[in-house]
């Protein structure tokens, strides 16, 4: 097992209601998970608390059978730097080229000297590694642009570049393809399942349509109102139970 | 039922609020009074029987009206605590907006049949006749020369060097600041420093002294500069940095607060040092307002260190002061005009370049 959640809860500041509620669940090496739920049933609340980028209330997450929820500084550093994470509005650094957006995967390498890391210069295996990343993303003339002129497919596909040189063992997609049009987001999962079966990353993906589970995701996870309401094979997904998940 | 201290405290609150806001007021109608007073045989009020009488106005106001039953209501345990409402306070506001109004015309002591005065606009028209003689190109179309001394060009060249020494007043003050406004921004940014306590603080007590700074004006630190490091170009400088680096402190935070936190995030995620978050991820998104910040406020100092002459900082500003001591209204003119032509040539200048960055 490559992660393994128990009892999560999670409760955003100011707020009376919990967003996660005791969600339980593991999740095995080299495996495409989906996560499925209606908007505001907490997925994305999820995702940042794996990545501790939320505060948890309560629970436990073990990533590769060591205990994440409290560590803090250079610990979570090393933590997050075998954890990559995608978003759903790309989170490329503006004003910046796409080479540069690609290569800001590896800073995470820079923890323990990261004042050489300031004042020096790309590494040029990196920058090699970058360039063949893009080519494997088709974006290789694109290189020296601004990421600012990418469509959103490209900027998606730049994100995955990052990810690629990041070379995560666990990666976090947070709807990937909410904004992207259908050969986009086509496009961009055949990419996620590729970082899957290539570098063998274990992928976690927020997805809200049930054709892209059904075609790219042999295991997936509901969500409703905070609460894990299945576990299990897609295959063995119910109408019944999707009428469940996503009724108010 | 247990009284609700929040709610209890609230309402004195408010009480300690309506009580200060009649002593206001309570003095403001002294002022319009004892204005009146010198014009009319009434006596005039006694500032204590004033003082008291409005604390007492205030706090009937308050314990009659519907704020009363709330604050009795504090006492015991309420449900309803929205009990500021504008019904309630709309005629306390009116009278003071009217009051304040009243109180501020009659401290101007607003004399326009001085405006009219013929020995006033005798006076004027003579200084702008003189003034006039020192423009070059109009003095001399006007054929200015056979009523006043024109200002000789030896004196344009000996001003052009005390014109230098503003400008590169203001670009060095405004040089020199930036550096260390750059440094003291992430310091004052809230979305970077609520991580940790100890920045918070730092955050917030950077934020007043900077608060302080920066609501002093260029010319107090002018004079206050130059009776520390004397008299000169150097203390305008010195003056106009200070100033430049609590303005662009201020400007240079809120533009890292208006960044998208999305790729910091990205970054965090990647496991990268916080200082390598704010190299990759922060200062790409913000170089080129603080650039364009820089150079609106390069702008202002130009204009500043004119003003900052003359209570000591040197340059064109100084000679300006010693020519207006001296009554020389023609180089005044002089003076006057080379200032306007330098400041709308930088002008120029300073809004091109801010285009080309945008």
């Amino acid at each position: 097992m490559i992660l393994k959640v128990q009892d999560l809860s999670h409760r955003y500041e100011r707020r009376v209601d919990l967003t996660l509620k005791n969600v339980s669940f593991s999740v095995p090496s080299r495996s495409m998970l989906g996560i499925i739920g209606s908007s505001g049933s907490g997925k994305s609340t999820m995702m940042r608390c794996i990545n501790r980028l939320e505060t948890l209330n309560g629970g436990t997450i073990e990533f590769q059978n060591e205990p994440i929820q409290n560590l803090r500084g250079s610990d979570l550093r090393r933590v997050r730097s075998h954890m990559g994470m995608i978003f759903q509005n790309f989170c490329l650094v503006p004003y910046a080229s796409v080479l540069t957006n690609v290569l800001l995967g590896k800073t995470g390498l820079w923890q323990n000297r990261f004042l050489g890391g300031l004042f020096s210069k790309w590494p040029q295996e990196w920058i090699q590694e970058a360039h063949q990343a893009l080519e494997r993303v088709g974006l290789a003339e694109r290189v020296h642009d601004s990421v600012q002129h990418l469509s959103g497919g490209q900027q998606q596909r730049v994100a995955i570049a990052r990810c690629i040189l990041q070379k995560p063992e666990l990666l976090l997609a947070d709807e990937p393809v909410a904004s992207l049009d259908p050969i986009s987001s086509r496009m961009v999962f055949e990419y996620l399942v590729a970082l899957n079966q290539e570098y063998g990353m274990t992928v976690l993906c927020n997805v809200h349509s049930l054709e892209y589970l059904r075609t790219y995701f042999p295991t997936c996870l509901a969500l409703k109102k905070g609460k894990l309401l299945y576990q299990g094979p897609t295959a063995e997904l119910s109408e019944s139970m999707i009428r469940e998940i996503y009724e108010t | 039922m247990k009284p609700d201290l929040k709610t209890f405290r609230r309402g004195m609150k408010l009480l300690a609020f309506r009580w200060i806001y009649w002593v206001v007021q309570g003095l403001l109608i002294l002022k319009i009074w004892n204005h009146f007073s010198t014009y009319w045989s009434v006596p005039v009020w006694d500032t204590t029987y004033v003082l008291i009488l409005s604390s007492i106005i205030g706090i009937t106001l308050h314990f009659t009206q519907k704020q009363f039953s709330y604050f009795l209501g504090t006492l015991i345990h309420v449900k309803n605590r929205n009990y500021w409402k504008w019904e309630d306070c709309k005629w306390e506001f009116y009278i003071g907006f009217l009051n304040i109004c009243t109180a501020s015309l009659l401290s101007l002591k607003l004399e326009i049949f001085r405006i009219f005065s013929i020995q006033g606009l005798n006076i004027l028209g003579n200084i702008s006749h003189q003034l006039l003689c020192g423009v070059p190109v109009v003095s001399h179309l006007m054929s200015l020369g056979s009523q006043c001394d024109l200002t000789p060009w030896s004196y344009y060249i000996f001003t052009l060097d005390k014109l230098f020494e503003s400008i590169a007043c203001a670009f060095m003050g405004t040089l020199l600041a930036f550096p260390i406004a750059f440094i003291l921004a992430f310091f004052a940014a809230t979305n970077l420093t609520q991580h940790s306590k100890a920045l918070r603080f730092f955050c917030g007590i950077l934020r007043f002294v900077m608060n302080v700074v920066r609501s002093i004006e260029v010319l107090v630190w002018g004079i206050m500069i130059s009776v520390w490091v004397g008299i000169g170009p150097f203390a305008g400088m010195v003056a106009l940095m200070i100033h430049t680096i609590a303005s662009l402190t201020k400007q240079f935070a809120e533009a890292i607060e208006n960044i998208p936190n999305g790729p910091i995030e990205a970054l965090q995620t990647t496991g990268a040092h916080p200082l390598i978050v704010l190299v990759y991820g922060v200062i790409p998104q913000v170089w080129i307002s603080y650039l364009s910040f820089t150079v609106y406020r390069w702008d202002i100092n130009l204009r500043m260190s004119t003003v900052v002459g003359i209570v000591g900082g040197g340059g064109i500003g100084g000679l300006l002061f010693q020519e207006t001591g001296m009554v020389h209204w023609t180089k005044v003119g002089s003076l006057t005009f080379l200032i306007c032509i330098a400041v709308w040539l930088l002008d120029t200048f300073s809004s091109r370049l801010r285009r080309a960055i945008n």
